[in-house]
């Protein structure tokens, strides 16, 4: 054996020499790809490098270096192509950071103009405004102690806290309906805005959620608020996403398992060159049963359009309303400097049947892509409950809101019993049918008149009376697709009851007067 | 008497003038029965494209006659969904659900009025010239214990009431069909 070590020895060092050679060369070789590849991309950096260099020095009306990178940037994203693409700002990073977190800048107040005074229709939950005492049915008589109605409205209620002038805002109010005047003083901080702006039972089985946006912590806030109206009672539930734009993707897929069998696809992100396929599945699964209707129009699109499809494709829900926005797409947000940030759309997503939704195109029988609903709607998008006919005048419809108006107030002045709502509706109706100009003369514009004043009077009293409750139920009576989406959870249920009630003659009064209403 | 002769004389005149006049009518019957007929069958028609086109999945029934003579007297009164504009008539579809197979709430070829989404009736009439009853799908899943609960019944009419440059069709989206209200007479 010691005779044959100097034979074996070289066998075995010479093979380990050449192996070592190879994977030295080997590696050599990538090492030198890899540095050529750098080097060609440095060599294309260099290049726009030089070319806006070149442009900086040598163009007749040039521009600072910054905004020249900063043109450069905009004008490669819009060479993408990508509808979603955009440069943005350090303002514009926070404000869409803001948004997907949810994070509210204003008062947290609805405001509707009504002639020469702005009213509150509605107060957010956690606003500055709720927290500092302003209610829905107020008006705002003045801002910082100067009259509203001789100020812009832009400049007063500016939303974003970083421009606005103080850091409070004192109101002064004008409370219905007794006519008190309050001030008080709104502090402008940022606050989270839910993601649920609207919740309730519509009939007492009925739960009706609204899901405004998908931002951050919206699946907890809706697995909150559907939970309260199960306690309540509710057995079936409408899940409206009309006007849902969107949000967070996960979050959509979070909101989605609450109403899914726990495991199953939600939803599936399909990531450049359509080879890497990544699902995503129902964790969180709460109300598998709970019979549910979805309630989408053109505006309903990405995240929201998640939660629909999942919920359409798995059986789980019929789809009310109108055919979706149709956004597939799902973008990504890239700092590249302190300043600067860059949103791209990186992915696209699929329904749980693989389908990739299309952008909403054409029209009338060539019209495809977004989601189409199950129950079609001709008017799908929500109602507005203060909206007047679109061929009224300004004089009909300020006639309209200013009987309205005054005859709430009397109403709540002289206590008139509000419960059972029908019975006020008539009351309201006998008494507005007396106040209808005399300028109307047809059966059917006085009888609308009457319909239009008797509502908007109706939705006075419970603002003041804040019944949010109340007002949902009111308001979604008019709503076409509330009611279809309750046609298919409880059939032949009514929101309120209409009472039919004969159109009286036309009263001979004087053009120009009006009758007064009864007391 | 020739032919001729018969045909001059005054009595078989008087014959052939009243077996034209007989025929005529008769005929004149047969056109507009026929004209009706292609009329509603059209209206029917426009109204099962209109349904399934609504509601996917959906599922028309034949009407039967025996629910003509046991109309529904409570629950939801129809509801006008959708309104289409035309040049001498405007068409109006309605529609109500219930929760079970029931009856409809208006009558074929009824006049019914109008009343507001708060109910205040105008003197304005409708006729209806078609309805169909129909079931939609309810989800979720199927319940063996009550098959019922997956479908929800309803019924869809078409109205038409004579068009009003002055008066767009679309403002009564949302307003109610109801019977003729009974008139009562003073004491």
């Amino acid at each position: 054996m010691s005779r044959l070590r100097p034979f074996l020895r070289p066998l075995v060092i010479v093979p380990l020499v050449a192996i070592a050679t190879g994977a030295a060369f080997a590696s050599g070789m990538l090492y030198e790809r890899d540095v050529a590849r750098a080097r060609d991309e440095w060599g294309e950096a260099r290049l726009l490098s030089t070319a806006i260099d070149s442009v900086r020095v040598n163009a007749l009306d040039s521009l600072p270096g910054e905004e020249l990178i900063r043109r450069a940037v905009s004008g490669m994203l819009r060479e993408l192509q990508d509808p979603y693409a955009a440069m943005l700002s350090t303002d514009g990073f926070e404000q869409y950071r803001g948004t997907l977190q949810g994070t509210g800048r204003g008062l947290g107040i609805a405001i509707r103009r009504d002639g020469a005074s702005h009213r509150i229709t509605r107060v957010a939950e956690g606003s500055p405004a709720l927290m500092a005492g302003v209610r829905a049915g107020d008006r705002i008589l003045a801002v910082n102690g100067v009259p509203v109605a001789a100020t812009a409205t832009a400049g007063v209620f500016d939303t974003d806290s970083a421009r606005a002038p103080a850091s409070q805002v004192v109101l002064t109010l004008w409370r219905a309906p007794h006519g008190d005047t309050v001030r008080v003083a709104v502090p402008r901080t940022a606050w989270h805005m839910p993601a649920v702006a609207e919740h309730g039972l519509l009939i007492d089985s009925i739960g009706y959620v609204r899901l405004s946006t998908i931002s951050a912590r919206s699946a907890d806030e809706l697995e909150n608020q559907v939970e309260e109206l199960l306690r309540r009672g509710a057995q079936s539930l409408v899940l409206d996403l009309r006007g849902n734009t969107g949000g967070l993707f996960e979050e959509g897929v979070r909101a989605a398992s609450l109403f899914l069998p726990r495991g199953a696809i939600v939803s599936s992100l399909v990531g450049r060159g359509n080879t890497d396929v990544q699902p995503y599945r129902a964790r969180q699964s709460r109300w598998t049963e709970l019979p549910l209707t979805v309630l989408v129009d053109g505006r309903t699109a990405s995240a929201a359009e998640v939660i629909a499809a999942a919920l359409q494709d798995h059986g789980r829900a019929l789809l009310v309303g109108s055919p979706t926005y149709g956004k597939g797409l799902v973008q990504r947000v890239v700092r590249l400097s302190s300043d600067i940030a860059i949103r791209l759309t990186t992915a696209r997503w699929l329904t749980p049947r693989g389908v990739a939704l299309e952008r909403r195109t054409g029209k009338g029988a060539a019209a495809h892509g977004g989601i189409e609903p199950d129950v079609l709607l001709d008017y799908a998008a929500r109602h507005d409950p203060y909206s007047v006919p679109s061929g009224w005048s300004d004089v009909t419809a300020r006639s309209a809101s200013v009987a309205a108006d005054s005859l709430a107030m009397l109403a709540l002045r002289e206590r008139w019993p509000t419960r059972p709502l029908s019975l006020l509706e008539e009351h309201f109706a006998d008494s507005l049918s007396a106040m209808t100009p005399a300028t109307i003369r047809a059966a059917d514009a006085r009888a609308e008149w009457i319909t239009v004043a008797t509502r908007h009077a109706v939705l006075r009293v419970l603002e003041v009376e804040r019944a949010p409750e109340a007002l949902l139920r009111y308001a979604a009576r008019d709503d076409a697709a509330v009611r279809a989406g309750i046609d298919v959870v409880a059939p032949g249920a009514e929101l309120t009851r209409v009472t039919p009630q004969p159109l009286p003659q036309p009263l001979s009064v004087p053009s120009g007067r009006r009758a007064q209403p009864r007391p | 008497m020739s032919g001729w002769g018969r045909l001059t004389d005054s009595r078989y005149r008087r014959w052939f003038a009243r077996a034209f006049l007989i025929a005529a009518v008769g005929q004149a019957g047969a056109i507009g029965a026929v004209a009706t007929a292609h009329a509603q069958s059209r209206g029917s028609d426009r109204l099962d494209a209109w349904v399934v086109t609504r509601y996917r999945g959906a599922q028309l029934f034949p009407d039967a006659e025996f629910t003509a003579t046991s109309l529904a007297t409570s629950g939801p009164r129809p509801r006008v969904e959708s309104t289409i504009a035309g040049r001498r008539a405007d068409t109006l579809v309605a529609v109500h659900f219930s929760a079970m197979w029931a009856a409809p709430a208006l009558g074929k070829n009824a006049r019914v009025q109008l009343a507001g989404p708060t109910g205040t009736v105008v003197p304005i009439t409708a006729r209806i010239i078609g309805r169909r009853a129909f079931r939609a799908p309810r989800t979720p899943g199927p319940s063996t214990l009550r098959p019922d609960s997956n479908w929800r019944y309803g019924w869809a009419y078409l109205a038409v009431i004579a068009h009003d440059d002055g008066r767009p069709v679309s403002r009564f989206r949302g307003w109610l069909l109801l019977d003729p209200l009974p008139t009562t007479s003073p004491p």
